[in-house]
């Protein structure tokens, strides 16, 4: 059940007015017959006490990725624990938390956004995405971003704009996606080999957890239980942010 | 691919993608990705070898997207940069300390866990291609000079711009004084040619913005240790106490987030003084606001605790100070009572902060622009850093490490005739002047006419001096008396709207330099141009080219130093001249190159530039580490001492040997004392030593040449190489100090003792006005680029929640921020993270030019401040205003 | 200058901003909105749910009169169905102009989730639609035989509208009565289970505390009802000159639109204690933007005083005996509607997921405020005035009133 993208309980939950269940259960049913054996668990450990709240990570990510303005996979919020005495922000950079129930994906009334089956990364199909933004809507962390068109001001010697997202190198042209879609971070997927894994000593690894200049982005496989982070969540006590929601993030914050 | 190592490193991946062989596919790459045919399957694995990680080139250089120069990676496809990524072999950018950096490398790949560049070099791709950014030479047409009027630009072609700056300089230099020219530069950037070509021209005028930036610190730690930039070794600290610095925001060098957060994660305690909770504050486990520039007042009372309680490190104090009677006299009245009065910071807090300082080993006090930049921050300055001597972090692990120096090699040019005119700004006249100038007391003369002479010419390079000194409007009208003002700069500055000649820049991603010296240990690293180089300006000059064809600012140099035919004191044209080859080198690249090759293979790294370049990371580090306690190494005496005490200058095989002494009693003498001999020396440690006092000079004068000292007789019987102060030792007090006055004409205090601030706030205007750098911006150089505005867009003024109150001011409000020189608008953030007593904010906004982004954002305080300088030092006094603030 | 007139004037007019609007959407500016990435929904999405709410309020309310047979409604019955076609279109021209990608939009067929509330309100009203269409076909389709006789350019429309059907006997408009019984019959569950799903769209999401809640699918069907009603009311006055014609039926159709708006204004209360009560952070937060956010004065002076302090007035007291004061009372729903359907959407996106993200970075598509930009307004008008000009071609083209003797009816 584990790695299925919606857990019958969320599906109940969710099917909400209108839905008949016998044919989502029949769906799900099906997804998960076919499902490929998950290999990998990607996921972060964030130390937010390494954190020095540069936003190095943002910048990072949005030159990686070519996000055009008002897009941010990942932002650095600064805000002061609730009930703090001493007023001091908490920096705490906030990639996609790659859920291992996400409530973006069951609302996809496409289902342009899904989780791969082999290392739970949530992705957004650029083709199919109608840009409904509803997933932007339900996602309960503010990890989706809706990319309208625009366009940043450069110099011609900067050459076209060209994502590596998905491996799929596209070019910024009006009308046609990645514009008009549903954008949100993908763990820098376009880095993985051919065996979906990453190579950091390559400098495969996710852009954002590459420059941290306060090594505070652990990235790793969180099914390899001699991965770093994996290491670091069995040693220390981690939390997930709205834990309540059932989403299960596969991004832990160390306090 | 620049270097070996790279190379594998990318091979390696390269064939794990088997993106390598023409026609490999990469769809099973994104097997979970595609769902049948309809997911969203990669693009051709054409597409991924022209745009991928593996297409172009990444190629080693160095940021300078601030003064850090770490190093980086920068991915050039197609002629374009993409991306720019930290370069693991670069130890600036990991630690430094080389324990921590060697600990965790590997050769094949640099650092194991990744090394780190900020938010600015990330971005800096946005800077280089800045749409607004200066591409030809430009030349003014409306005579009236204004930051807020249409220069009227004409663009000029090089050859014109060449012509006629050299044009006019020549005249200046015709009439026989070529100290009409000011020379203003940024302090690490290609810094050399430009102090060539003033030697040759014959102006002593050359200055560099440190005088803007941190000689009150400088100063600070040379009276007290001798060396002027000292660096904290975080990392293997257990008690960090810092005043007014900001290391983990205004990342200096990118390192330093990571060994402070490592230290911290160590189980170390960090203290930050500072009247805002800065983000570094905010890392820290406690926040001590305080009363801006009373800091030397707070470091005395600490002292006085310690001395009182005696928990300074006393075999230290012993063995490697001096003054310390004196120190303790004046700090017997400093005590936290006092000190609560003037700093605010209560008694109580005072006593603890102490008694961790001196109890937890190893601690380190560090001090930087905050209390720096201030008229009293010298003294103030040199009370904290005296803190160390107390505790004993002098050159300690987990203190303050003296670097190693040795880096590349610079040997000025010589004119053909000294130069005699006295430098316009009067530098001699600062007891503790640096040699990169005093810019305030310039701009004062330019002003009023005071000075020795009336400049006629400027040269400003890489500097937006209108908005980074204190006194805007009084720098600009400085600034518009020169005849010819000629700004080297990549964006129409603020600065560059005064210019007669706005000359474009390159960025650092268009240019070389060589950096070295942020790491305790010698390391060098090279900037080289990732992009440019195929257009080439319609020139008489032959040169490589930046984006725009333009040439690098030390091609400009060159340029114009051929234009004038400068020569050096052997009659060479040193702008053609090829350093090693001395031959005439027509490409003006070609001749920087082969300076800069010159200058790698003379200095420590001993490789020529090409050598430099196949490195990993371009950068050559020296493997013998990080060395503590230099100051206690032991001096072996080059002097050799016979059976029967005679004394010889060279070992007994060398045929040139001569007797220089001998010994009677344990005494060294020239000769016989019957003979008229008098006493020049000791045997120490078993060693015949030359001495002045506790000095040891490396032999005795022999054919008339003075001794060179090189040590210190410590205790009597130790040879070592002591500290770099007069003393040889650390000092808590020097008396010769009042022997030099400053420019108010007081003596130097012999002591650190505690002097108020000179521009104190009054019932008129009752705030201090302060401000800082953040993570986010360089200085007023990055509001144009649009990822960085992103992070941070403008820099509302904070005030303390119950100030706001008392002032009915509410937080988002507009205000208006005035002083007795000037006014400005801001927007209000109230906060209960600053100092009651205080309002700040972010350095570097309001721009009124330099680009569409950076316009109109936030606020500049510049015009509320005045010209003015620290007396001792030269440090312009940016965080010295008092303001009243009220609604708009 | 009639009402009438004076609908295509300004319709005609309003449709010059509109092409602009659609052009520069398409190929100048896709950027065009104001909208961002916190508040993803604004002004169109509002917009949207405001037609579908007429829309499904309109249909239910002519199954008073197919399904029901309550023939004191019937002059209004083909209006109503009509109106109920014309607002699904514009609220389906709307939505499409809002979303990146309308030329994908056969994708929620083909590419089927059954999880998304958004599907099933997709899958819903495309059914709705045909029913609509048939429904109103078979309701007309003797009347447009009839006047496809005519010559000229109605005869034509008419002609081509009746799809070659040429037989007006009683038996067969007795069938296509029958039909449009079925039809309507089938209609009522389904306009519930579309309108309720839309209402379900916002209530199923966790995320967003202001909308997360089973009352929200009942509060959209009930509001639905009574800005439906509203709007028949009005159009009712315009086309059917009904303050004169149908005087008891719009007064009758008062008490029920005061009624709805009662049930309505009842269950938004309990709604808000609720959540108030329950004291959740982001309902709270999207509470206090809606009565002292902004634009407070959208929910104070247009969702209360406009939407329902002016009518319940109008309504409840000796006013209602007046049908001038009962379709005032009505366009006064109608337009404070549109602020209920704001304060829906944008302040239940505002407040921040996570506190925070939207001061972290300094971008107009990451503020928590929205305020819809000139071209927004430009687009919105214009479809407004799309509307119109279909109300108007209907009017033109279509028996919206029985032209046949009454004998012809079937009951
Ligand atoms: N991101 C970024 N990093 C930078 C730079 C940059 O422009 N941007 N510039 C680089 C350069 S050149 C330099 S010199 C360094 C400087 O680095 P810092 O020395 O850290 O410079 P500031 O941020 O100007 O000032 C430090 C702190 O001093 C506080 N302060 C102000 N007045 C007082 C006072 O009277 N007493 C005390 N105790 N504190 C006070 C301010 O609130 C601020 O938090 O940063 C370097 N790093
Ligand atoms: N109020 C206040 N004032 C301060 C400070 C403060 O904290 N508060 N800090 C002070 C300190 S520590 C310092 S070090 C100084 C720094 O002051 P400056 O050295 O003047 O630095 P910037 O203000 O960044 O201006 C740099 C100029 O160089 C241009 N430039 C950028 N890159 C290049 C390049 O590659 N080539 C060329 N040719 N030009 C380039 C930019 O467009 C800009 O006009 O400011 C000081 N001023
Ligand atoms: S780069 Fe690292 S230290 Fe900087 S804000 Fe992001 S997570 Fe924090
Ligand atoms: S964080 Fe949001 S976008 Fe990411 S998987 Fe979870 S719900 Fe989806
Ligand atoms: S915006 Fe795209 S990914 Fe998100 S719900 Fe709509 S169709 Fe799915
Ligand atoms: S993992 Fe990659 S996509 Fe996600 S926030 Fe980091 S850099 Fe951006
Ligand atoms: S601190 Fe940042 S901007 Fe400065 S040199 Fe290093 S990476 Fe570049
Ligand atoms: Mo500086």
């Amino acid at each position: 059940m584990a790695t299925s993208p919606v857990s019958r309980r969320d599906l109940f939950k969710r099917a909400g007015a209108g839905a008949v269940v016998g044919a989502a259960i029949a769906h799900t049913a099906v997804a998960e017959a076919t499902a490929p054996v998950r290999k990998h668990h990607w996921g972060m450990v964030i130390d937010t006490r390494r954190c020095v709240g540069c936003e190095a990570c943002v910048i990072a990510c949005k030159i990686e990725n070519k996000t055009p303005p008002g897009v941010f996979y990942t932002v650095v919020t600064k805000e002061p624990l609730a009930g703090s005495t001493t007023g001091k922000p908490v920096f705490m950079t906030k990639p996609c938390f790659h859920c291992e129930n996400p409530p973006c994906i069951p609302v996809c009334p496409v289902n342009a956004t899904y989780k791969r089956k082999t290392d739970g990364i949530v992705v957004v199909d650029y083709d199919r995405c109608i840009g409904c933004r509803y997933c932007l809507a339900a996602c309960p962390y503010g990890a989706r971003y809706a990319d309208f068109g625009d366009e940043y001001d450069l110099l011609p010697m900067a050459g076209e704009n060209v994502s590596p997202e998905y491996k799929q190198y596209r070019e910024r042209v009006p009308g046609q996606s990645p514009i008009g879609n549903a954008r949100k971070c993908q763990f820098c997927m376009h880095l993985q080999d051919e065996q979906g894994t990453y190579d950091r000593e390559a400098g495969r690894w996710p852009a954002c957890a590459k420059t941290c200049p306060g090594h505070a982005i652990i990235f790793g496989d969180l099914d390899d239980p001699e991965s770093e982070v994996a290491t670091i969540l069995r040693e220390h006590n981690a939390v997930r942010v709205k834990e309540e929601l059932g989403t299960e993030p596969s991004v832990y914050y160390l306090l | 691919m620049e270097q070996d190592i790279t190379r594998r490193r990318f091979l390696k991946t390269l064939s794990a993608v088997g993106g390598g062989a023409a026609g490999a596919t990469v769809t099973a790459a994104t097997a979970g990705v595609v769902r049948g045919a309809e997911g969203p399957s990669p693009g051709s694995a054409a597409l991924e070898r022209r745009y991928g990680r593996e297409a172009g080139e990444w190629i080693a250089s160095c940021c300078n997207a601030c003064g850090g120069q770490c190093g980086i990676f920068a991915h050039v496809v197609e002629g374009k940069v993409v991306k720019i990524e930290p370069n693991p072999w670069n130890p600036n950018n990991y630690s430094n300390i080389s324990t921590d950096f060697f600990d965790n490398f590997d050769p094949a790949i640099g650092v194991r866990d990744g090394s780190s560049i900020c938010p600015k070099g990330n971005a800096a791709i946005f800077s280089l291609y800045d749409p607004d950014r200066v591409a030809m030479p430009r030349k003014r047409t409306n005579p009236e000079k204004g930051v807020d009027i249409d220069p009227g630009w004409q663009e000029i072609s090089w050859n014109q711009a060449v012509e006629e700056i050299g044009a006019k300089l020549r005249t200046i230099r015709d009439a026989g004084h070529p100290e009409e020219l000011l020379w203003w530069s940024e302090d690490h950037s290609f810094t050399h040619p430009q102090q060539d070509f003033c030697a040759l021209y014959g102006t002593p005028n050359y200055s560099n913005h440190a005088n803007l930036c941190d000689v009150a610190r400088k100063a600070s730690f040379k009276m007290v240790m001798g060396d002027e930039r000292p660096l904290t070794d975080f990392v293997q600290s257990k008690y960090i106490l810092l005043f007014g610095w900001n290391p983990t925001s205004a990342i200096k060098w990118v390192h330093l987030p990571r060994i402070i957060t490592k230290a911290l994660e160590n189980g170390a305690r960090m203290v930050v003084v500072d009247p805002n909770l800065s983000d570094t504050a905010a890392k820290a486990q406690e926040w001590v606001p305080i009363r801006p520039s009373t800091d030397g007042a707070l470091a005395l009372a600490l002292g006085h605790v310690i001395v009182r309680d005696r928990l300074y490190d006393e075999a230290f104090v012993k063995d490697w100070a001096v003054g310390f009677n004196e120190y303790r006299r004046l700090v017997a009245d400093a005590t936290p009572k006092w000190a609560e009065e003037i700093t605010s910071v209560p008694a109580k807090t005072i006593e603890r902060i102490a008694h961790d300082l001196a109890t937890t080993k190893p601690a380190v006090v560090d001090v930087w622009s905050g209390p720096g930049q201030h008229s009293n921050g010298v003294q103030g300055g040199r009370a904290i850093a005296l803190l160390n001597a107390l505790v004993g972090a002098m050159d300690r692990p987990g203190g303050m490490i003296i670097p190693d120096k040795r880096g590349s090699k610079w040997s000025q040019a010589s004119p053909e005739k000294p130069i005699e005119a006295p430098r316009f700004d009067g530098l001699s006249d600062l007891p503790w002047g640096h040699s990169s100038g005093v810019y305030g007391r310039g701009f004062q003369r330019l002003l009023d006419g005071s000075g020795p002479y009336t400049p006629k010419a400027g040269m400003c390079v890489f500097q937006n001096l209108v908005m980074s000194g204190p006194g805007s409007t009084h720098v600009a009208d400085a600034l518009k008396k020169l005849e010819m003002f000629v700004v080297v700069d990549t964006s129409e500055s603020e600065t560059a709207r005064l210019a007669d000649y706005l000359i474009p820049g390159t960025h650092f991603l268009e240019r070389y330099d060589v950096n070295s010296h942020w790491v305790t240990w010698s390391a060098v690293g090279l900037r080289q141009p990732v992009v440019g180089g195929e257009s080439q300006a319609s020139s008489k000059y032959d040169f490589r080219g930046g984006i725009f064809g333009q040439m690098a600012e030390y091609e400009f140099v060159a340029a114009l130093g051929r234009e004038l035919g400068l020569k050096d004191r052997d009659g060479n044209d040193f702008f053609s001249i090829g350093a090693i080859s001395r031959e005439p080198i027509v490409s003006l690249t070609a001749w920087y190159e082969e300076q800069l090759s010159n200058e790698l293979k003379t200095g420590a790294p001993g490789k020529t530039l090409d050598e430099m370049k196949a490195l990993p990371g371009a950068v050559w580090v020296d493997e013998k580490g990080t060395a503590y306690e230099k100051y206690a190494a032991a001096l072996k005496s080059k002097l050799v001492l016979d059976a029967d005490g005679t004394v010889w200058d060279k070992p007994a095989d060398d045929a040139s040997r001569k007797q220089v002494a001998i010994v009677v009693d344990g005494v060294l003498f020239e000769k016989p004392e019957a003979d008229g001999g008098v006493a020049v020396g000791r045997i120490i440690a078993d060693q015949a030593w030359f001495t002045d006092g506790d000095k040891l000079l490396d032999g005795p004068k022999l054919e008339g040449k003075k001794p060179k000292q090189i040590g210190y007789a410590i205790g009597g019987t130790d040879p070592r190489r002591g500290f770099f102060t007069p003393s040889g030792k650390v000092e808590f007090a020097n008396a010769k100090f009042a022997d030099k006055s400053d420019l108010t004409g007081t003596p130097v205090d012999p002591v650190p003792t505690y002097k108020p601030r000179d521009w104190q706030p009054d019932a008129e205007y009752p705030l201090y006005l302060i401000n800082w750098k953040e993570a986010s911006h360089t200085h007023t150089r990055s509001h144009n680029n649009p990822l960085l505005m992103a992070i941070q867009g403008s820099n509302p003024l904070r005030m303390n929640t119950a100030t706001a109150q008392k002032l009915g001011l509410a937080d988002g409000q507009e205000v208006v921020v005035e002083s007795q020189y000037g006014s400005t608008r801001a927007v209000l953030a109230v906060t209960n993270a600053i100092h009651p007593e205080v309002v700040g904010a972010q350095h570097g906004f309001g721009h009124q030019a330099f680009g569409k982004v950076a316009r109109g954002k936030g606020s500049a305080f510049g015009d509320l401040n005045r010209m003015a300088f620290d007396p001792i030092s030269g440090q312009a006094t940016h965080k010295e205003i008092c303001v009243r603030v009220r609604k708009a | 200058m009639t009402l009438k007139r004076a609908f295509w004037v300004v319709g005609i007019l309003g449709l010059i901003p509109f092409l602009w609007a659609v052009y520069v959407r398409f190929f100048v500016h896709p950027d065009a909105s104001n909208l961002g990435s916190v508040v993803p929904w604004g002004l169109h999405v509002a917009q949207y749910i405001y037609f579908v709410g007429l829309s499904a309020g309109s249909f239910l309310l002519s199954s008073l009169v197919y399904v029901f047979g309550m023939k004191r409604f019937e002059p209004i019955g083909r209006l109503a169905v009509f109106t109920a076609i014309v607002t699904l279109l514009l609220a389906l021209l709307t939505i499409g102009l809002d979303i990146g990608h309308i030329d994908r939009f056969w994708h929620v067929f083909v590419f089927v989730n059954p999880t998304s509330p958004m599907a099933w309100m997709i899958w819903l009203y495309t059914l709705y639609l045909v029913l609509l269409i048939a429904e109103f076909w078979f309701l007309m389709r003797s009347d447009l035989v009839i006047a496809g006789r005519v010559p000229g350019m109605r005869g034509w429309v008419s002609r081509v509208l009746s799809i070659g059907s040429r037989d007006t006997s009683e038996g067969r408009i007795t069938r296509d009565m029958r039909w449009v019984r079925i039809l309507a019959t089938i209609g009522v569950p389904l306009a519930v289970m579309f309108h309720g799903g839309v209402g379900a769209l916002f209530g199923v999401l966790a995320s967003r505390p202001f909308w997360n809640s089973g009352m929200f699918p009942i509060i959209f069907l009930v509001s639905a009802l009574a800005s439906g009603g509203a709007l028949l009311v009005v159009a009712s006055a315009i086309f059917q000159q009904g303050w004169k014609a149908h005087r008891a039926m719009i007064l009758d159709l008062g008490k029920i639109v005061l009624g709805l708006l009662l049930l309505d204004i009842l269950f938004q209360i309990s709604e808000a204690l609720i959540g108030l009560y329950g004291s959740d952070p982001g309902f709270v937060a999207s509470f206090e933007l809606v009565v002292a956010g902004p634009y407070w004065y959208v929910f104070w002076f247009l969702q209360i005083g406009v939407g329902f302090v002016v009518p319940v007035i109008l309504l409840a007291t000796p006013f209602r005996r007046d049908p001038r004061a009962v379709i005032l009372a009505c366009g006064a729903v109608v337009i404070g509607f549109v602020g209920v359907r704001l304060n829906i959407v944008i302040p239940g996106l505002s407040p921040e997921e996570i506190r925070g993200i939207t001061q972290s970075v300094t971008d107009p598509r990451m503020a928590s405020s929205y305020f819809p930009s000139a071209w927004e307004w430009i687009l919105s008008f214009g479809i407004g005035a799309v509307g119109l000009v279909l109300f108007a071609l209907g009017d033109y083209f279509l028996p919206m009133t029985r032209h046949l003797p009454p004998t012809a009816t079937q009951d």
